[in-house]
């Protein structure tokens, strides 16, 4: 009974396994708000894709164990560990080799095509999604700005902008130096104060976050009354 | 990284390395900017009925201010995504399919 429980554990680890990973690349890539991310329908689909190449890796890796990994022994846990934490560099060890073309190039099509190009799809969607929702906010929060006064406060909002890095607590020392030269870059670059202030905003939305960024730009309101 | 370490070139170059990748961020994030607000034009063009608007048409429609749609205008309309008219101080885009 208790082994018959664990058979059926296994292959729903390897899923979770690999689910976890793609979580953990959607967390590394989209680095300015993850967790808006990955709640995103279209990241349910790429962790799903994640954990099922996973769960077909573990499937092949069992059945194929003598070509693949002899010194698997029949450890399914270990099958498990292997196809949740690997499954795509399983998938891209061609371990089902599809006849090559006739000019003797690949093929093109196999289990790491078809992985690789649903991973694109979902990730090209979430993308998508993020790239409206910053664009939706830097628009709407420069537009909120007092921006015939900000005209004549530019050199003391570039000031005001550098400075505001300190607070930057997610960024180390390295960071913050290349986030200020960009803040110089972008004013020296654009003549135009509200395409800099959205180029700057979009600098900070990518190091800091929507929070952040929000919390800046009230506090340029204060800093042009002031 | 060998012949750098030896000629002491190897910080200067990392320095160099960093300079270079902040002035890449500084043009993503420009080009981010202006890809906002052609989005913001777009996106109001398309909602009139003859798909066209003067800049302070626009100005009203979107917020924004018509100094900052006529920099992207232009850039729109090299890009052939508009057509931009100028007679007089009135400047109109039309948007083309």
């Amino acid at each position: 009974m208790a082994d018959n429980l664990a058979d059926a554990l296994y292959p729903g680890l390897a899923f979770a396994l690999g689910a976890l990973v793609a979580l953990a690349e959607l967390l590394a890539r989209y680095t300015d708000e993850p967790f808006k991310a990955v709640r995103k329908a279209k990241s349910l689909g790429y962790l799903g894709i994640n954990g099922m190449a996973s769960l077909a890796a573990f499937g092949l890796l069992l059945r194929y164990e003598d070509q693949v990994l002899p010194s698997l022994s029949g450890d399914r846990l270990l099958a498990a560990l292997i196809a949740g934490f690997g499954a795509m560099a399983l998938i891209r060890s061609k371990l089902i080799n599809l006849p090559a073309s006739e000019d003797g190039s690949p093929s093109g099509l196999g289990p790491d095509w078809l992985v690789t190009s649903l991973l694109g799809v979902m990730d090209a969607g979430i993308d998508r999604e993020r790239s409206v929702e910053r664009q939706q906010l830097v628009v709407d929060r420069v537009r909120q700005l007092p921006l015939a006064e900000i005209d004549g406060a530019k050199a003391r909002i570039r000031d005001f902008l550098i400075v505001s890095i300190a607070s930057f607590q997610n960024l180390n020392d390295a960071q913050k130096a290349e986030l200020k030269t960009v803040v110089e870059d972008i004013v020296a670059l654009e003549q135009d104060t509200d395409l800099a202030l959205m180029a700057v905003s979009y600098a900070f939305l990518n190091a800091a976050g929507e929070d952040k960024l929000i919390q800046i730009l009230d506090q340029v309101k204060d800093v042009v009354s002031s | 990284m060998e012949k750098q370490s030896r000629f002491g070139l190897k910080y200067l170059l990392e320095d160099e390395g960093a300079k270079s990748s902040a002035a890449q961020t500084a043009r993503q994030s420009i080009d981010s900017a202006y890809d906002a607000v052609a989005i913001e034009i777009i996106d109001a063009l398309g909602h009139e009925d003859d798909r066209s608007a003067t800049l302070t048409e626009l100005a009203e429609a979107t917020g924004l201010r018509a100094n900052l749609l006529r920099s992207v205008s232009d850039r729109l309309a090299r890009g052939g995504i508009v057509r931009r008219e100028v007679d007089g101080d009135v400047v109109r885009l039309t948007l083309l399919d």
